[in-house]
């Protein structure tokens, strides 16, 4: 097998938010050894979302959790238990990183706080992943993706002006938010690697979700305007999705030049000179009757051929595509990111790939574990139980 | 306080991105304390057409340009700070020595230029790693370095929707939504940074630098897992649900009081679901059988959302937000700009950094989203003027001589305004 980056490092892993598990999705894509703690029976949470496999609700078979935790160890663990506590002291002992998304103040009330933990283990670095971070007047608060969204300024300013705002389509925000938790874990990694030193990263979802926008700050502190919804228009550019014969567009028709191209594409020549079009700000706020003088031209293509045509021509435009297209897209599939992978349960699926090509150290794509596959490679070969001693733990239900 | 070593001090990293996804994945890396050469453009920071109704790219204080536009610009401000500036013609060949000699002394370059553009410049990563080896090299054109698209080119909004985002997103009845704040790029951005860092911990144990290759298209598919692997398992395509759950209900956005105020409330148990009758003073709802279980909860939700929304639309958002919380319900108040900015739990945490930017004068910003209990950055730098540390980096950094720089000067290869701004 090819060295993958992170091969080195050994992640425990007691996250039971989307975020959280994010965070070391990308972690054990990268190579760590991540340990994914889940509770003995019905395991991590999102093993209980669908949708499942063939519609058949079951802990294995849940699709949310397939792509979650996809190249963990997984080990089960009455956490809460005083066995809980002392293998995770154990556990911490030995690993690189820790990352946990509990409400604040969970794991110090169970002796498992970072002040605990760090002297047994003063290279440790301790990721908590958490909606709103350990401090402030919102930290014993909960969210979901949607509550971050609301919070972080993207519904306020997502879907049409004159009707309900829309938040985002699944949970991107908490996929960003552990994404800085992976930012932040292996920075705080590097620093280790220079000093030595381990340390406590924290990262909020309602931060992370805020500090992403382009031009929402500024826009209000550099000219004092609060910027509201306007459909799938963007700023204050000329960038929208239009209707075509098959499907929908996305079009940028910025710049003159990109502009006069695009007309003479779709034999509509006259619209160069067309005042109400002029500029790309006139094209921004004549964008209804822009969209119906498009309208016939563009019901003669379909959104593969405006997409091929406008991009040979450098015409920025891209095909709404759905999931299903994307599987069978030809960039998709000559860079290879569609991957088969085969689990137990569910057999062999194609599943996302990585999400950036590492040339010398490439992601390895591996597969959901079952609940408590590892149980007998971590309490046994790790800790020194033996298989009586697990067979033991399980029957107790610490295991 | 002592003056700790910040979490990236050490890493230099050239940055010849543009626009939103590349310049945020340098600026993670810049806030966390690599020290960053931003390789400028000597015809400035082409963000803005400047003259009357054309200006559509740019954000300025009160909305005025003014005379040195390319110190005021907002957007480029704000994803530009912490760094260094060196204003050079790349296309000019004694500029490509200049960028190998600084290769050579750096850990990172990252470009966001379309895929041909760095080989065509002769600096791609063949040349690049054989002057040095432990170099790391991220480009991310929007449709990756590989494949019949790689030389097509889009903004982010078109990636987004490229990728699949658009089409799961917004109201049912509708077609695909692009987002509002196009969420594209800063996914791009931040798998951009990511793998850079992931390639620096690769490097700490080998010696061994590497070529990164990031699709904007294949970062964002990836942040849409869960519904393909689902479309996989399933055979059907996700529906576009509105602000609805596929499992979860109630789950929406509920009109409160007041011009377009809003508040998203959702509940995930039986608990919470007796919680919110509870909060909303009718507690009997718990016991109706309309609502009893979760499958029958999502049948019914039409009318579960016009009891809500009865409720919440007397009510103002916040108070809707704190009142449900205190409860165990997970709510949250739809802000502005405006609300986020004086919110009280960013505040509380010190969220957004003030930076003086020249030119502008001392503003708040957003800013790092994860804290370090150690190696925190303490100060927080403007982004430089066009050209500021030329001569830092050809000088200190490099050790030309003055008559290379003067050189370099009078051929207009380096320089520290725009050409036609002298003012």
């Amino acid at each position: 097998m090819t060295e993958q980056a992170l091969s080195d490092v050994v992640v425990l892993d007691l996250s039971q938010s989307i975020a959280g598990g994010f965070c070391t999705r990308l972690l054990a894509g990268c190579g760590a050894q991540v340990i994914k703690v889940e509770r003995p029976g019905r395991g991590d949470p999102t093993r209980s979302l669908g949708p499942f496999y063939k519609d058949d609700p079951h802990p294995e078979q849940s699709a949310l959790y397939h792509f979650l935790h996809g190249g963990k160890r997984s080990v089960t663990l009455d956490l809460p238990s005083p066995f809980g506590q002392e293998t995770v002291r154990r556990l911490a002992k030995e690993a690189d990183v820790l990352v946990e998304s509990c409400a604040p103040g969970t794991l110090e009330s169970l002796g498992l706080g970072y002040d605990r933990l760090e002297p047994l283990n003063p290279a440790l670095v301790w990721t908590s992943i958490t909606p709103f971070g350990s401090s402030g007047p919102y930290a014993p608060y909960k969210a979901d993706s949607m509550a971050l969204d609301a919070l972080g300024g993207y519904i306020y300013i997502n879907g049409d002006e004159d009707r309900q705002p829309a938040r985002m389509a699944g949970p991107q925000a908490e996929y960003v938010t552990g994404a800085h938790g992976y930012i932040g874990t292996l920075a705080a990694l590097e620093y280790r690697a220079a000093t030595g030193l381990g340390q406590r990263v924290e990262v909020s979802g309602m931060e992370s979700m805020a500090a992403l926008h382009y031009f929402l700050t500024v826009m209000y502190t550099y000219e004092g305007e609060i910027k509201r919804r306007s459909g799938n228009r963007y700023f204050r550019g000329s960038t929208t999705i239009f209707p075509c014969k098959d499907g929908y567009i996305h079009l940028s028709l910025g710049g003159p030049q990109n502009w006069e191209l695009f007309c003479d594409f779709v034999g509509m020549p006259e619209l160069v000179k067309d005042a109400r079009f002029e500029t790309s700000y006139d094209r921004y706020v004549n964008w209804r009757e822009l969209e119906d003088a498009l309208r016939p031209a563009l019901m003669q293509f379909t959104q593969s051929e405006l997409f091929q045509a406008l991009q040979e021509l450098r015409v920025l435009a891209g095909s709404a595509m759905t999931l299903e297209q994307l599987l069978h897209d030809p960039q998709y599939n000559a860079r290879g990111y569609w991957v088969e992978l085969d689990h137990p349960v569910t057999g062999r699926l194609t599943y996302p790939g990585a999400p950036f090509i590492l040339e010398e150290t490439p992601w390895q794509p591996r597969r959901a574990p079952t609940l408590g596959e590892h149980n007998q490679e971590v309490y046994c070969q790790r800790l020194g139980y033996s298989t009586e001693d697990l067979a033991r733990l399980r029957a107790t239900g610490l295991v | 306080m002592t003056t700790e070593k910040m979490v990236l001090e050490g890493i230099r990293v050239l940055d010849l991105t543009r626009a939103w996804a590349g310049p945020l994945a340098v600026r993670l890396l810049a806030d966390m304390g690599a020290q960053v050469i931003k390789i400028e453009r000597p015809t400035g920071r082409g963000v803005a057409v400047v003259s009357g109704k054309q200006r559509t790219g740019g954000v300025y204080p009160g909305g005025e340009p003014g005379a040195h536009p390319w110190q005021r610009e907002g957007i480029y401000n704000k994803f530009n700070r912490n760094r260094l500036s060196l204003a050079i013609n790349l296309t000019a060949p004694q500029a490509v020595a200049v960028f190998k000699d600084l290769a050579r002394v750096s850990d990172v370059v990252v470009d966001n230029f379309s895929a041909r553009v760095m080989d065509n410049l002769g600096l791609g990563y063949k040349v690049l790693s054989a002057i040095n080896p432990a170099l790391i090299q991220l480009q991310m054109p929007a449709f990756g370095m590989t494949g019949p698209y790689r030389h097509y080119v889009t903004g982010g909004s078109i990636s987004e929707t490229f990728a699949g985002l658009s089409w799961l997103m917004g109201y049912p009845d509708r077609g695909p939504l692009a987002s509002g704040a196009r969420i594209c790029d800063p996914i791009a951005g931040l798998m951009g940074c990511s793998a850079v860092l992931t390639a620096l911990r690769h490097r700490r144990r080998s010696g061994h630098g590497q070529h990164i290759d990031l699709s904007h298209g294949e970062a964002i598919t990836t942040f849409l897992g869960e519904a393909a692997v689902g479309y996989v398992m399933t055979g059907r395509l996700p529906e576009r649900l509105g602000n609805r759950h596929p499992t979860y209900a109630p789950h929406n956005i509920y009109r409160c009081r007041g011009e377009d105020s809003w508040v998203t409330i959702t509940v995930t148990t039986d608990e919470e679901w007796g919680a919110l009758c509870q909060a909303i003073g009718q507690p009997e709802l718990a016991r109706d059988e309309r609502f009893a279980e979760p499958p029958v909860r999502w049948q019914h939700q039409d009318e579960l959302d016009s009891i809500i929304e009865a409720w919440t639309s007397q009510r103002d958002h916040h108070e809707v937000m704190h009142h449900l919380q205190r409860q165990g319900v997970i709510a949250a108040a739809v802000l502005d700009i405006k609300e986020m900015l004086e919110d009280p739990q960013l505040q509380a945490r010190g969220f957004y950094v003030s930076v003086d930017q020249p030119g502008v004068g001392p503003l708040p910003y957003p800013g790092l989203p994860i804290k370090f209990s150690r190696g925190q950055r303490l100060r927080w730098d403007p982004c430089p003027d066009l050209g500021e540390h030329n001569r830092w980096a050809l000088q200190d950094l490099l050790g030309y001589g003055e008559e290379e720089v003067q050189e370099l000067e009078l051929a207009g290869t380096i320089v520290s305004r725009p050409p036609g701004n002298l003012e």
